[in-house]
């Protein structure tokens, strides 16, 4: 069910009416649990297993890891823990990926292998709720937090609807203290919901699907056809594609949870505005790249054991992180690239002083950007050969095709006004500068917002980009 | 009885939330409201558009209705040709309509025939120079590819169909599908609002009234598509000079290369994997008239075209001249009009039921 749908329209509606006229706090609890499972279960019913096979795993493997004193039976139920999640995340995401491989491996070598075609379908959220159980199980074990007594509010911690398939990846010690206390959404936090789910399907329907993506599907359809200067339009392109995709998802994921009176965290900072590669991680799907510095970065080693071992450890997991997002090569060289600007800045950071002038921060902003767009090609590349063809185009001076002037036009308005606005709000919530604008000014915003996405949603909807993760 | 709180955790901005909020709605809706009557009022109307989730919702009755089904495959001709209640009556199945305007037939009976639960009758509508084994991709392979992954077996499409369809049938600027700035000058009437000749029913049964189209220039302009070269037309003033013109650029086409053995076996390979679980597929060369036709003669002679794929096909062929009632002057030289359709389908199903296997009528 996707937020920019009728389905999810209905659905959002007749939950809320329930949930506000319900009595009290363990019934409208027990609707958000049970309208969780329908609205992953619209999807296809079936796959409902897997997350129950979570759920259950988790909530009772973490009990007896706290329950328990043995340092190895704790790290034994840690990795039963580790096993189930990662192994049926490994194989609905990556054994189709492996054999696929390792059939090109064997072709390469002059050998011939047919690798079956296993038919298996990609559980939509599975990669978002299994690092959600994941982080409990090692919280607890790690004695950060307790176990949940209640078996219900661990349950829609893992299935809570607004972020279940494509985040917030919220932490247990951030979602499960709210299941404690009866609330609900002050009139103002209800309506700043609203409105956040507004501009949320703003960023989705007309800034990513109707302005961006047209152009980014044209070229990278067809690399060999377009010239360096369309090829760099569908480059930015894609940057805000990918951007108001799923920082549209984010906010809209956001404002549904506070329609609860539920709190999710912020999932994007003005990531464009950001100087520097770390500083973008901290700004861009901050959720996920904090899940993999605190799970994995800091497991292997983070930045206590000397240079070298920062090195490695980045690199194994900015690799990993870009393999969480696909089961394709591309995506592993997605990572590898972040993995080496990392590394780079990492190397630099200490030995370089950078001046605080505001044309040299520009300067870095900009860089960092044109850097980020270029690496987002092997992220939105179908395979190797598309990739390649796409670079190739960066620096073509002749071309077959042209995308129309028009449509640059708009590209890079978009593109600038967003760069602007990173800048300016680098430093400010999105709250804060949201309360300098008058009463009139945030009304007509939003009816434009809203008319906009209405005339813009005639056609197919397009999936969120992130589902697919 | 709890005390609720608020969530203090939530960052707000300062107040006037509810106030903006409520605002911003109203307006929006006012403004939606009046584009809607703004279309309305300027002649459009709302109308269901036929797309790969109304195909997809009519697949899977194809793998349901199992050999119940009259399955119609093709392009625009069987789309617009066909009345699906007669062709139901005449031939006591329901009709499946999965033909798909523009576009190759081959992934479509491709995705039939790979499919086990498809035991129907298959009334493919096809020219001989359709009939090619290729890798190419075509719309209709964006559609099957829909249809399989992110349709089959999931509930919320199905359910969101229905929705879509529900919403395009009641506002027009929801089926509209066109861009921002065209929608708008039509509401402000400063464009003006094309007649639909083609309109779509949920079973994506098509009608097309040629009466709604300005003629001749509707058929000359058909004509000169289905010539795909660009043809002078300086001078002419009537219809007898525009056919007299374009016959001189029929003289200059070649006709089309030949199919190979390899095109009709890999065509009689999807037909046998459908026959050996009882289905029957029957390919039909739908009716052209006109300059259509004789552009269609010219680049695919029916001896060396259509009577060879008629020769080594492994099912019933049946071709539109060799039956006077299947024969018509169309109004674009290449499709029926809503008014020749019923008596064209029950001509078609006649003849249908002579090439079908007894069990199967």
């Amino acid at each position: 069910m996707q937020f920019d749908s009728f389905l999810f329209l209905f659905f959002f509606t007749a939950i809320l009416l329930t949930y506000y006229s319900l009595p009290n706090w363990r019934a409208q609890k027990l609707l958000l649990l049970i309208g969780s499972y329908i609205f992953y279960a619209a999807w296809s019913p079936p796959l409902v297993f897997l997350i129950w096979i979570s759920t259950i795993a988790d909530f009772i493997l973490a009990r007896h890891i706290y329950l328990t004193q043995t340092i190895r039976i704790r790290k034994f139920l840690l990795g039963l823990s580790l096993g189930i999640n990662l192994g049926l995340l490994s194989y609905f995401k990556y054994a189709q990926f492996l054999l696929d491989s390792f059939q090109d491996i064997l072709k390469s070598l002059g050998l011939v292998y047919q690798a079956p075609d296993l038919g298996i379908i990609l559980p939509i959220g599975i990669s978002f709720y299994t690092f959600q159980t994941l982080s409990y199980t090692i919280d607890v074990y790690r004695g950060r937090t307790q176990p949940s007594n209640s078996f219900s509010d661990f349950a829609l911690y893992v299935t809570f609807f607004p972020q279940l398939v494509a985040g917030p990846i919220i932490r247990a010690t951030h979602f499960l203290p709210q299941c404690k206390v009866p609330k609900r959404a002050s009139s103002e936090v209800f309506f700043w919901g609203l409105s956040l789910f507004v501009y949320g399907i703003f960023a989705k329907i007309v800034l990513s699907d109707f302005i961006l993506a047209p152009v980014v599907d044209t070229v990278y359809a067809a690399p060999g056809s377009y010239g360096w200067f369309d090829t760099w339009a569908a480059i930015f392109a894609f940057s805000g594609q990918i951007y108001f995709d799923f920082a549209g998802y984010s906010l809209c994921a956001i404002g549904a949870a506070m329609c609860f009176g539920f709190h999710l965290p912020d999932n994007f900072r003005s990531p464009y505005g950001a100087i520097g590669f770390s500083d973008f991680w901290q700004r861009w799907h901050i959720s996920l790249s904090s899940w993999l510095r605190d799970y994995l970065y800091v497991s292997l080693g983070g930045n206590r054991k000397g240079t070298k071992r920062t090195l490695i450890s980045l690199s194994i997991t900015m690799l990993l992180g870009g393999l969480w997002h696909g089961a394709a090569w591309t995506f592993v060289i997605w990572g590898g690239i972040h993995a080496l600007l990392l590394m780079i800045e990492h190397l630099l950071q200490n030995s370089l002083k950078v001046p605080v002038h505001r044309p040299v921060q520009l300067l870095l902003t900009l860089s960092t950007f044109i850097i980020i767009s270029i690496s987002w090609v092997p992220f939105r590349a179908q395979n190797l050969d598309n990739l390649f063809a796409l670079l190739v185009a960066l620096f073509r001076g002749d071309a077959t095709k042209f995308i129309d002037p028009l449509s640059i036009v708009t590209v890079f308005g978009v593109i600038v006004s967003m760069l602007v606005w990173h800048m300016v709000t680098r430093k400010t919530t999105f709250e804060e500068t949201v309360s300098h604008f008058p009463l009139y000014i945030r009304a007509t915003v939003l009816a434009v917002f809203l008319v906009s996405s209405v005339l813009c949603s005639t056609g197919d909807n397009r999936a969120f980009i992130y589902f697919q993760f | 009885m709890h005390s609720f709180t608020f969530n203090s955790d939530i960052r707000i901005p300062s107040k006037g939330i509810r106030n903006s909020f409520l605002t911003g709605v109203l307006i929006a809706l006012i403004i939606t409201v009046a584009i809607e009557i703004g279309l309305r009022s300027h002649g459009m109307q709302p109308y269901i558009q036929d797309s790969k989730e109304i195909w997809a919702a009519q697949r899977t009755r194809a793998s349901a209705l199992g050999d119940k089904a009259v399955i119609l495959v093709g392009a625009s001709r069987i789309l617009l040709g066909i009345n699906l209640d007669i062709l139901e009556s005449e031939l006591n199945l329901t009709s499946v309509q999965l033909a798909i305007n523009g576009t190759s037939f081959i992934p479509v009976l491709e995705d039939l025939a790979a499919d086990p639960k498809v035991t129907g009758t298959i009334l493919v509508a096809t020219n001989s120079g359709a009939i090619k084994n290729t890798n190419q991709k075509y719309k209709s392979s964006e559609w099957v590819e829909f249809y399989r992954s992110e349709y089959r077996g999931l509930l919320s499409p199905t359910v969101e169909r229905l929705l879509k369809t529900e919403m395009a049938g009641r506002s027009a600027i929801y089926s509209s599908g066109l861009p921002i700035s065209i929608l708008l000058q039509r509401a402000l009437g400063r464009l003006p609002v094309t007649k639909r000749y083609v309109k779509t029913k949920v079973n994506r049964e098509h009608n097309a009234d040629y009466q709604l189209v300005p003629q001749p220039s509707f058929y000359i302009t058909r004509v000169i598509k289905q010539l795909g070269i660009k043809v002078d037309m300086q001078g002419v003033t009537n219809l007898s000079q525009a056919e007299s013109r374009i016959r001189t650029y029929i003289h200059f086409n070649k006709p089309y290369s030949l199919r190979s053995r390899e095109d009709y076996n890999y065509i009689n390979s999807l037909t046998k994997q459908l026959e050996e679980r009882g289905a029957q597929i029957v390919f039909i060369r739908f009716p052209t008239s006109g300059l259509v036709w004789e552009i269609d003669k010219s680049r695919l002679p029916r001896k060396f075209n259509w009577d060879q794929f008629n020769k080594f096909s492994k099912a019933p062929t049946i071709h539109f001249m060799d039956y006077p009632a299947l024969q018509y002057p169309l109004a674009d030289g290449s499709h029926l009009d809503v008014r020749q359709k019923s008596m064209f389908t029950t001509s078609l199903a006649n003849i249908v039921k002579t090439k079908l296997a007894p069990c199967n009528i």
